[in-house]
């Protein structure tokens, strides 16, 4: 199976001695790591290969299948860092990825990782990759964590049991690498043929239908030809036995032959029985919890997925997280408007040609300066956001959501893109392509521009902070929920042009409670403040440059209000007058379009004011209510071009991004006026 | 743990979370864990409440996602 190392025809008894090893034939061993979800696998691959990658606290990050190498005495290695699977089947695109790369063998070995807490859960996996007759070493993996849970394991009856090596390592403390390093190098330089294979005993019904599937598989040329992979060690009646034939597609008459011998459904059960047992057997062997209270953390799942208390808990958290970003940003903020006023009066008295004045001062500096004062907000809020989500709190809030989002006759996974638009539409809309059903689907898409972005933060913090500091909290908590309820009614009304298909049952699985590292947590907060600093940087100085030079032209600044920037802002002045906002606001919602936070720079420099008055100038333009009415139109109104233009290539029709544009424009707008009305009569 | 049964229930009521059938079946911790793997042989697929992604470098879509291209127009407004 393996090339290049097996000349030698020593023999060893022991699978974990080593002989003496050719030198020079050592290159490019290939080995892979599998195992369940969220592991540590792709941490145990950073550790050996050294590349860098961003480690998360939840399954799923490990899509593609990562390949790095390392060196490791005379011999260097080549990872494959599979994705995530409780089984090998084909039932899902990361299952068969890894089925097929494991079926066909062009490694040496199999590092299985397990999570010491998880144990229970990879038994299953295990048990197949031995029927499959594949090498594996064992890695249980977090066993610090197991530790400081009193959770004790132990390897023996596995060891010799399955006869395979075990090694307990932590990709966090570094504990037990090197001797998984020492293992590997031992394990795959180790003479093929010299392994010891176990030999999984089966029930005696189940060793005689395997051996009469083979007897009968032989007479069947096409069987041979199709299945060379699955027939290697007998693994063809295993599989066929586990899952079926839905994926196999073996040929029909060689079915009714076996359906004859056998009674397929009662041999099942006996397999799948058989299998419960022995991985019981293995579990309770292996595994010794020391009293510890497991009911904790159970109660904490339930009261937090509790439908009525877990909601109530989801939104003090909110409001919780939402309090301190505005508290501990405030003075930092200051400070940075500080410094940009400064820049700007300094700026504005040292360059004499007044175009360029105007352009730098009340362009570059005003405009751009007024969105980066809002850099404290930003990253404090992504830390704290990152403290809920690498904690595994915010998931169980999305099982919140979830519930609700049921009754609204969207699936299980549409409230994942709800919450994942609260970032970004762009990969919310996409995410969509996992929901089976085309209409529902559909309807989600049009409705997910709802789910408020980071882009918007800039303006909701504007508005709130000049308007409404004393409940700053509470508003943006508000216009979270309502940003929530909107996607999950406008899906709601737009389901009901469309039939419902039936959807297939599955399970949710919540990840572990963990107390994430700083180092995440700063890594989280960075990647997504980052983003905000490239576009401060990108299109919103761009829209910013473009916004000054059509207020400063066709007159030179002398009279702004006939400025093309008035022109195009006047256009929809009737429709706004009533809500109390005039040329400049609409004008700031225009090129909103851009990009949200574009509003906010367009304000500083068409209010034609340094930052520290920028709150004052929005006082005299607007009311309370018109402000209000103004954060939601800013909630709902037309998405950003990257959106449309998703929307378009998700859809493959132009069609519904040109809806969107109108239907979000035109619910904005509804919402603007009775935010407005009510508004108007509560403040 | 009778699986037939807890099989039989997760297909009635569609979309449970593990810990309704920990709750319906009084099911160990242990006992739940040892059970995920056999619901997926089941055809009743595991959905982890994931990551909230909300980067384009970070997006579980990343490598399927045409707006990469366009970064200064921010991939993910
Ligand atoms: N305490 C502890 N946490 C770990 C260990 N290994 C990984 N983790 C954490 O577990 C989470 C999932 O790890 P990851 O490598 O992404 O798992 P994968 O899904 O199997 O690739 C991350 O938050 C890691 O920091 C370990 O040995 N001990
Ligand atoms: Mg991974």
């Amino acid at each position: 199976m393996n090339k290049g190392h097996d000349q030698s025809q020593d023999h060893e008894s022991s699978n974990t001695n080593v002989l003496t090893l050719d030198t020079g034939q050592n290159q490019n061993i290939e080995i892979s790591i599998i195992g369940n979800p969220n592991v540590g696998k792709t941490s145990l691959f950073n550790i050996l290969t050294g590349a860098k990658q961003y480690v998360a606290n939840w399954p799923g990050v490990t899509v593609e299948k990562k390949v790095g190498t390392f060196k490791y005495k005379d011999a260097t290695f080549k990872l494959v860092d599979l994705p995530g699977v409780y089984t090998l089947s084909s039932k899902s695109e990361d299952e068969k990825v890894a089925k097929d790369y494991i079926i066909n063998k062009n490694y040496e070995i199999v590092i299985l990782v397990a999570d010491a807490l998880n144990l229970e859960s990879s038994m299953f996996l295990l048990l197949q990759l031995l029927e499959m007759n594949v090498n594996i070493i064992l890695a249980i993996n977090a066993i610090d964590e197991a530790k400081e849970k009193g959770r004790i394991i132990v390897p023996s009856p596995i060891i010799k049991t399955l006869n395979i090596p075990v090694v307990l390592t932590s990709a966090r403390t570094g504990e037990g690498i090197d001797e998984l390093l020492e293992v590997i190098y031992k394990y795959s330089l180790s003479k093929t043929k010299s392994r010891v294979k176990t030999r999984i005993k089966y029930p005696p019904n189940i060793d005689k239908f395997i051996q009469s599937f083979m007897e009968l598989a032989s007479n069947y040329p096409e069987i041979k030809i199709n299945y060379s992979n699955y027939l290697e060690n007998n693994w063809l009646p295993v599989y066929f036995l586990e899952f079926g034939n839905e994926d196999l597609n073996l040929p029909k008459s060689f079915l009714k032959e076996l359906e004859t011998l056998f009674d397929l459904d009662n041999l099942r059960a006996e397999y799948t029985k058989w299998k419960l047992d022995f991985i019981s057997y293995l579990v309770s062997s292996s595994i010794i919890n020391e009293g510890i209270d497991w009911s904790l953390r159970d109660i904490l799942d339930h009261v937090l997925t509790h439908k009525v208390l877990g909601i109530l808990i989801y939104i003090f958290a909110m409001f919780a997280v939402f309090s301190l970003t505005f508290n501990l940003a405030q003075p930092l903020s200051d400070l940075l408007e500080l410094a940009f006023t400064s820049a700007g009066n300094y700026l504005s008295k040292v360059i004499p040609i007044p175009w360029l004045n105007s352009l730098v001062v009340e362009g570059v500096i005003g405009g751009v300066g007024g969105v980066l004062v809002f850099i404290p907000q930003i990253f404090i809020l992504f830390f704290f956001l990152g403290f809920l989500e690498e904690s595994g709190y915010l998931p169980r809030a999305a099982f919140l959501v979830d519930r609700i989002a049921r009754s609204f006759g969207l699936s299980g996974r549409s409230f994942m893109s709800i919450i994942l638009g609260f970032g970004c539409n762009v990969p919310a809309i996409i995410s969509t392509k996992t929901i089976a059903n085309k209409k529902e689907r559909l309807a989600l898409i049009l409705s997910l521009p709802f789910a408020s972005c980071s882009a918007k933060l800039p303006v909701y913090i504007l508005l709130i902070g000049t308007f409404f500091s004393s409940n700053a909290a509470l508003v943006l908590l508000l216009i979270y929920l309502s940003s929530i309820v909107l996607v999950l009614v406008s899906s709601k009304f737009l389901q009901r042009f469309i039939t419902q298909s039936e959807d297939i049952p599955f399970i949710i699985e919540l990840p572990r409670f963990r107390m994430p590292t700083f180092k995440n947590l700063a890594i989280y907060t960075w990647n997504r403040g980052k983003h905000f600093l490239q576009k401060a940087g990108g299109i919103i100085l761009v829209a910013t440059i473009i916004i000054w030079a059509l207020s400063f032209f066709p007159n030179f600044g002398q009279d702004i209000n006939s400025s093309y920037a008035a022109g195009i802002g006047k256009v929809f002045e009737p429709l706004t007058k009533h809500l109390g906002w005039d040329w400049r606001i609409n004008t700031g919602l225009v090129f909103g379009i851009a990009a949200k936070e574009v509003v906010v720079s367009s304000y500083s420099t068409l209010f034609n004011v340094g930052e520290g008055s920028l709150s004052f100038a929005l006082q005299n333009v607007l009311t309370p209510a018109s402000a209000l009415a103004l954060i939601f139109f800013v909630l709902a109104y037309v998405p950003c071009f990257a959106t449309l233009a998703t929307i378009k290539s998700e859809t493959n029709s132009w069609k519904w991004p040109i809806f969107t544009l109108f239907y979000t424009t035109v619910i904005a707008y509804l919402i603007a006026n009775v935010v407005f009305f009510i508004g108007g009569i509560f403040i | 743990m009778n699986l037939e049964q807890i099989k039989e229930y997760i297909k009635e009521n569609k979309e449970l979370s593990l810990l309704d059938i920990k709750e319906k079946f009084n099911l160990s911790e242990s006992e739940i864990k040892v059970l995920k793997p056999f619901l997926i042989t089941f055809g009743i697929p595991l959905k982890t409440v994931n990551e909230i992604h909300s980067i384009c470098e970070e997006c579980p879509l990343n490598n399927s996602c045409k707006k990469k291209s366009e970064k200064d127009l921010g991939c993910c407004n």
